[in-house]
Formats: C-alpha cells, sequence, structure tokens
C-alpha cells in the first residue's frame, strides 16, 4: 500500500463514529492477547540495570532474571586479558 | 468498554470521583484511527474532603474491588479493561481535565481529552510512543494548531515543541 492511499485509509478510520472505533480497539486488543496466549510473541528481555548492594551500598551490575548465567569458563576468558 | 465506562459513571453518580475524562490512547483514538492498546488512562478529579489535603485513590480502589474488580500492578480491571486512574499533577493536566469534550459511547456518556490537550501532555510526557502519537495527530491534521500553540505557551512547553518539530524534519 502506498503513502498516500495508507494516509486515505488512516482518515478514514478517524472519521467512524467514537463507539465504532471502540469496537475495532476492542478487536485490536483480542487479537494482541490471542498473539500472546499462544506465545507467538518474543518474550521481552528484562533490563540490565545498576541496583545498591544490600550489604555495602555500592552499586552493582544485574544483568535481570532472565539473563542467562554466567559460566566459570566464560570468566576465566573474560579475566584472561584482564591487565 | 461500554461496561467499564458505565461502571466509571456509577462511581461518579456515587460520589467517589468528580468529573473524569478518558486520554491516552483511547483518548486519542477519539480523534484518530485506533490504536492497540493495552488500557485506559482515566484522568480523575476527587472530591475534596475538608480539612483534608492529601489526595489518594483508595477511594477508587476500595470501592471498585468491594465490586468485584481486581487490582493488576498499577491498574484495576474495570468491566473487561484495565484501568489506569490519574490524578492530575500539573496545570497542565488540570486545565486538560476542566476542558474535557462530552461525548457519547454506546448510549453512555462519557468525557474525552481535547485533541490539543493529548498532545500537549503527550509532548510534556515525551516516551517515545508519546512522540509516535503526536506524529499521528499532526498527520491527520487532528488538532487546531493556533489553539494548541496557545496550550503550549501557557505550561512552558514551546521550547520542547520547536526541538520535536526541528527533530522531525531533520528525521
Amino acid at each position: 500500500m502506498d503513502r498516500e492511499a495508507e494516509r486515505k485509509r488512516r482518515k478514514r478510520l478517524a472519521a467512524l463514529p467514537f463507539s465504532e472505533k471502540l469496537k475495532i480497539l476492542e478487536k485490536l486488543r483480542e487479537r494482541d492477547r490471542a498473539i500472546a496466549a499462544a506465545g507467538l510473541r518474543k518474550r521481552r528481555s528484562e533490563k540490565a540495570s545498576l541496583p545498591a548492594d544490600r550489604t555495602t551500598g555500592l552499586p552493582v551490575l544485574s544483568a535481570g532474571s532472565d539473563a542467562p548465567p554466567l559460566t566459570s569458563k566464560q570468566v576465566r576468558e573474560i579475566l584472561f586479558k584482564f591487565p | 468498554m461500554k461496561a467499564t465506562i458505565e461502571i466509571v459513571n456509577r462511581m461518579q453518580a456515587d460520589g467517589i470521583i468528580g468529573p473524569y475524562a478518558i486520554g491516552g490512547a483511547v483518548g486519542a483514538t477519539f480523534y484518530l484511527e485506533p490504536f492497540a492498546t493495552v488500557d485506559i488512562d482515566i484522568f480523575v478529579m476527587l472530591p475534596t474532603t475538608q480539612g483534608s489535603s492529601l489526595l489518594s485513590l483508595s477511594p477508587i480502589y476500595d470501592y471498585l474491588t468491594k465490586r468485584g474488580c481486581k487490582i493488576d500492578g498499577e491498574r484495576i480491571v474495570v468491566g473487561d479493561w484495565p484501568v489506569q486512574f490519574l490524578l492530575p499533577h500539573n496545570p497542565l493536566e488540570e486545565e486538560a481535565l476542566a476542558e474535557a469534550v462530552a461525548t457519547k459511547v454506546e448510549g453512555g456518556r462519557t468525557h474525552v481529552l481535547k485533541a490539543e490537550h493529548l498532545l500537549a501532555i503527550a509532548l510534556q510526557t515525551g516516551r517515545a510512543k508519546d512522540y509516535a502519537r503526536i506524529v499521528h495527530f499532526l498527520e491527520q491534521e487532528a488538532v487546531d494548531l493556533e489553539n494548541l500553540q496557545q496550550i503550549l505557551g501557557r505550561h512552558g512547553l514551546l521550547t520542547k515543541w520547536e526541538r520535536f518539530k526541528n527533530r522531525q524534519i531533520e528525521e
């Protein structure tokens, strides 16, 4: 669909009565829920954050609870190049 | 949605809330094409309690939970929609609520924020989805630019507006 046709389609939808638009909105929501229930949507990864350590109060890096575990092998590789 | 609005209207008639108006994506849908959204943002005024200047949403939550509504994080499921009740927390939002537009949804009355206020609040909030909504309003010529300019001026948002416009032109 070209840009002009898309603009006209959106304008046409915008001109519908509010009640009609809310029915469309409900259908969009039902579709989103069906997609989510079927597991078709990618789960968003948790963000890394910099919380304070409870004991020391110093900042610590949290990779988020769904981050893959860091293995001893990976730590060795990281530390290998550490000055 | 009809059931949600009926319950909110009943809550208003019972004196739990004062004037209210729909904002956010559902409010924008009044002027634009429908947007997929997970909840309804409702700005509410609370009746002032004599001798108390502390405003709390707990009367709303108490009223609704007694009628079977379930709390879902920062929202409460009213009818079949999660609703986020918002108290106006600055002069722009207070003005937006005071000047909301009356409309009807399947026979029931309700109020929706004016397009210019929705845009100004989106600009003030400033998340990516808010900026995307502003672009929709402008593309569909759904705002009165003169009225918008006055609102932005009254609430100190003209500089932010100029920055937003310049960035859009660059892109």
